[in-house]
């Protein structure tokens, strides 16, 4: 069954390339820095290992480095996982509903959106005050006089992922009313 | 209680959203912050355990390594080292009933020496070996429950995440708990294989409908066999014997296997820098589907331990006052039960502190109950609504026309397989103490 | 009338640890019992095991009253609380660890500067945690320091710097992935404490376990929510100040027991024990870098008074009568 290859290989090509509107562009861009950080993280285990084993030099920090990276990695990718809609979820009954009526289909989906919206803000009004603090008072991971790094940027790419994944919720709560009101289907 | 009864309610209410299709962390994320809110009436209390979870859920070693298995998945499959191995396997089992089925099962076992957790084991075999099952005239359905179900070998064969943690909360060695999982593990994937067979032969439509137009398998000759199956050996003895010879752990494996896989690639010029980058972007999309996911699951799981519901359970389980397979049976079902709703490792947390010492008060060896405890444990990464396993392979495969629905109901055979080795280890303890 | 009071007790660890059964042994049944006579009763709500949250969060999580006491792991807060960290940068300074804790008990209580990390976070101190003393547990004997060179020891973190001038190559890793990693030689071996390693069963794939007495370690203490505490009746926060007390006290009696009787059971299970000779010992010490200076100074360039938390911990172990491997100043 060649399309199944074909079909998810033009979805692939597509997120690849950047788009051509602002805010595409924008979330595209923060998903390429969390896509390029995921290169890094093999590279960095990779030379780990070739370090440790093969020249008695392991690189410190790895472990704590990496499990860092993978929040900022996370936060950074979010908003374009929801604007290109692969967040995982079970879409029978919309299946469903959207066949019987694509008004109602596209309301509902307005509410979930809504629902996105509303838990990236209560996590950025949260995460905002940990950010500050960070910054104030120089906040580091990693042991002093071995390594350490600043955890402020983690803490931005938290505040920056759910200001991202908070618009791009908004903007499916106003495809999906837009779409409600004018009856066409998605 | 009151904060039973709200805890009751939004585990209701999630099978709710989930049914009717709000995306499931999101869903999740939000009952969460609703429940604390409502049983610590504190509004700020539950914002700010959010933004903690949002991090500290994830930010772990184990955990930063997902997306590298998921990158090693996905240049196995676009390099055709994944289109050769299936041939091979379709030509060598191609007299047997189920045989890309069985190839499946088999190819899980042997990564699960490699992998402590399922979900990688998911993630990397979905694009390998979904589109080939496909390709030879397997149901979508059959093909994706079979990579969601055989997946969970990743957890019961050593070296296992699960048996780490119950070792560690139940005092027991991990040593002898690895070895206690080789066996059950290999049972595990022999009925796995006996399922395959048994349903290819008696009920085709179900696995490989006789009708469907399947492209004709590729002429095989001695030497083609060969060619297609040094790449994949040679990964394979990469990983298998870097992890055992001690270069390198099990989770750092992800990173080398990835490393691994990209040199293949290169050197079978499948990938030029376009590609690569375009597998990269999918492999962040794939990971964000899953760890969100993850973090998702942790608030929702704290939500409920506020709530009580965990020590409330385990209260009536004791109050029940029953025998040792009395005790058994109702153990089992509960973590059945908590497998519906929250992640694997939360329900370790939850239940073997308060159940191991009651297994101990029974005589039962306690490496027998954490064989049996992560059986059961591992049988929610498949069921709905919350099922991390499913997830993970629909997040993977990314097409619109395989439904969350449809990789649940591939995992019913695996499951009830599961359930049937499950019983066969409560009644035969040897089978989990050979080694011991 | 009754009153009753709802308390939520939490920790990212298992009650089979001891820091986490004292909680559970200790604490609660002082606090139950110092308010038998009383109007207050508490209801306790327990979340034990890391249900509620992981070891990264325990601070986190009492600070902002996500529990209302908690386990606080001040060995994981090297930025917010550095001061508390400073038996880590101070190895081989006295295995009494009856000593430690008064000593760090009584710094917390009468430092002003101790004080403070706690009330910025804004916990009310209960109670003391700490370790036994670190030794070695290889899969090669032990018997010179030049034993070391080379080899690879799981040594994540601070400890790290323990090895430091030994040539031994520090491997990262945690209590849960010893056992793999040495079984499978991505490393050789380990510096833990009997009552630590234990559960994990390390002796069984690193059997060479040699007594070098790198020192105790104060791991945290207990913590209480500052608006939970303040809101409380006097006779009710009186209670919760005995009940650290009883803590303390039971906790390091349960960490010396346990220790001697894994110690034994890990040589009954065919462990080899043997103790570094005093020599090669003051050999590893004087090799080692300023890591106490080290500290001091770093953490005085970022305003904290580390001077003194270091001048006034030496002084508190030889008062006590402890001889300090190595006198280290800033
Ligand atoms: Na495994
Ligand atoms: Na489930």
């Amino acid at each position: 069954m060649a399309e199944l290859d074909s079909i998810s290989d033009a979805a692939q090509e597509e997120a690849a390339r950047p788009p051509k509107d602002a805010f595409g562009l924008a979330l595209w861009l923060l998903n390429s820095l969390g896509t390029l950080m995921i290169a890094a993280m093999m590279v960095l285990i990779v030379s780990d290992v070739i370090g440790r084993s093969f020249f008695n030099a392991p690189l410190n920090g790895v472990a704590e480095i990496s499990s860092m990276l993978i929040v900022v990695i996370v936060f950074l990718q979010l908003p374009a996982a929801i604007h290109w809609q692969r967040m995982t979820r079970a879409d029978m009954f919309l299946n469903r509903l959207a066949a019987r009526s694509p008004r109602a289909g596209q309301a509902l989906e307005a509410v979930f959106a809504g629902i996105g919206v509303f838990v990236f803000l209560v996590i950025f009004r949260a995460t905002l005050p940990q950010f500050t603090d960070a910054w104030e008072q120089n906040e580091f991971f990693g042991v002093q006089g071995v390594w350490t790094l600043p955890t402020w940027p983690i803490r931005l790419a938290i505040l920056v992922g759910c200001a991202g994944a908070a618009l791009a919720s908004l903007v499916q709560v106003a495809m999906g009313l837009k779409r409600a009101f004018a009856g066409t289907p998605a | 209680m009151i904060e039973i009864e709200i805890g009751l309610a939004l585990i209701a209410i999630m099978a709710g959203l989930v049914l009717a299709g709000v995306p499931i962390g999101i869903g999740l994320v939000f009952l969460s912050y609703i429940g604390i809110g409502l049983i610590r009436e504190n509004w700020d209390l539950a914002g700010r355990l959010l933004a903690l979870a949002s991090y500290a859920a994830i930010s772990d070693y184990l955990f930063a390594t997902i997306p590298l298995f998921v990158l090693m998945g996905l240049l196995v499959s676009v390099s055709d080292v994944g289109k050769d191995t299936f041939e091979v396997a379709q030509h060598l089992l191609r007299r047997l009933r189920g045989g890309l089925g069985m190839a499946t099962v088999l190819a899980n076992a042997v990564f699960g020496a490699v992998t402590g957790i399922s979900i990688a084991s998911a993630a990397v075999f979905t694009k390998v070996a979904v589109p080939q099952m496909m390709r030879f005239g397997y149901t979508p359905r059959f093909a994706v429950g079979c990579v969601a179900g055989s997946s969970i070998l990743g957890m019961l064969i050593p070296p296992s995440l699960l048996l780490i943690i119950y070792g560690v909360l139940a005092e027991v060695s991990i040593g002898r708990l690895f070895l206690a999982g080789i066996i059950p593990g290999l049972v595990m994937a022999a009925g796995f294989m006996l399922m395959i067979w048994l349903m290819a032969t008696f009920r085709p439509d179900w696995v490989q409908p006789v009708s469907a137009t399947v492209a004709p398998p590729p002429e095989e000759t001695a030497g083609s066999l060969l060619m297609k199956s040094v790449p994949i050996t040679t990964l394979i003895a990469l990983v298998l014997g870097g992890l055992y010879s001690g270069y390198f752990t099990p989770t750092e494996a992800g990173a080398v296997g990835a490393f691994g896989a990209l040199v293949i690639a290169l050197l079978r010029r499948r990938l030029n820098l376009q590609k690569f980058w375009r597998i990269l972007v999918e492999t962040g999309f794939v990971s964000v589907g899953i760890l969100f996911l993850l973090i998702a699951a942790s608030m929702y799981s704290r939500m409920l331990t506020m709530a009580g519901i965990p020590a409330s359970i385990a209260d009536l389980i004791q109050a029940l006052g029953l025998g040792v397979y009395g005790f058994l049976f109702v153990y089992i079902l509960f973590v059945l039960l908590l497998g519906m709703i929250v992640d694997s490792s939360s329900i370790l947390l939850i239940v073997t502190p308060i159940a191991a010492p009651i297994a101990m008060a029974f005589n039962l060896d306690l490496i027998h109950f954490g064989i049996i405890t992560v059986i059961a444990v591992e049988v929610g990464l498949l069921t709905p609504p919350f099922g991390i396993g499913a997830f993970a392979v629909k997040a993977t495969l990314n097409d619109r026309r395989i439904g969350l629905e449809t990789i649940f109901a591939g995992c019913i055979p695996f499951i009830a397989v599961m359930l049937a080795v499950l019983a066969l280890i409560v009644a035969v303890p040897g089978l989990t103490l050979m080694f011991n | 009338a009754q009153t009753q009071i709802n308390i939520t007790i939490a920790a990212s660890h298992p009650t089979t640890i001891a820091w986490i059964w004292a909680m559970q042994q200790a604490l609660m049944p002082a606090v139950n019992q110092a308010l038998e006579n009383t109007r207050f009763r508490i209801r306790w709500r327990e979340a034990f095991g890391g249900t509620l949250y992981r070891f990264t969060e325990t601070r986190n999580a009492v600070k902002d009253g996500i529990t209302d006491v908690g386990f606080v792991g001040t060995l994981w807060e090297g930025s917010a609380m550095p001061l508390q960290n400073v038996t880590y940068f101070t190895p081989f300074a006295t295995d009494n660890l009856r000593l430690q804790v008064d000593v760090m008990e009584k710094m917390t209580a009468e430092m002003p500067e101790m004080q403070k990390a706690w009330t910025d976070n804004n916990m009310v101190y209960l109670g003391t945690c700490g370790t036994e003393t670190y030794d070695l547990w290889t899969t090669f004997p032990v018997r010179t320091v030049e034993d070391l060179r080379n080899r690879k020891i799981s040594a994540p973190g601070v400890s790290a710097t323990w090895l430091g001038g030994t040539g031994a190559v520090p491997v990262n890793g945690a209590l849960t992935t010893y056992y793999t990693d040495i079984q499978t030689g991505v490393s050789e071996g380990t510096m833990s404490f009997p009552s630590g390693i234990f559960p994990v069963r390390v002796h069984e794939v690193a059997k060479y376990i040699t007594k070098v007495n790198i020192g105790c370690m104060y791991v945290g203490g207990i913590g209480m929510n500052r608006q939970t505490f303040n809101r409380l009746d006097p006779v009710v926060q009186a209670a919760f100040r005995t009940g650290g007390k009883a803590y303390t006290a039971a906790l390091t009696n349960r960490v010396l027991e346990t220790s001697e009787a894994n110690m034994r059971e890990m040589v009954a299970k065919g462990a080899e024990l043997s103790t570094l000779p005093a020599a090669e010992r003051q050999r590893w010490v004087d090799g080692l870098p300023d890591i106490a200076g080290d500290w001091a100074r770093t953490n005085e360039g970022r305003g904290q008074p580390a001077k003194k938390v270091l001048a006034a911990y030496m002084d508190g172990l030889r008062a006590g009568g402890a001889t300090p491997g190595r006198a280290w100043t800033a």
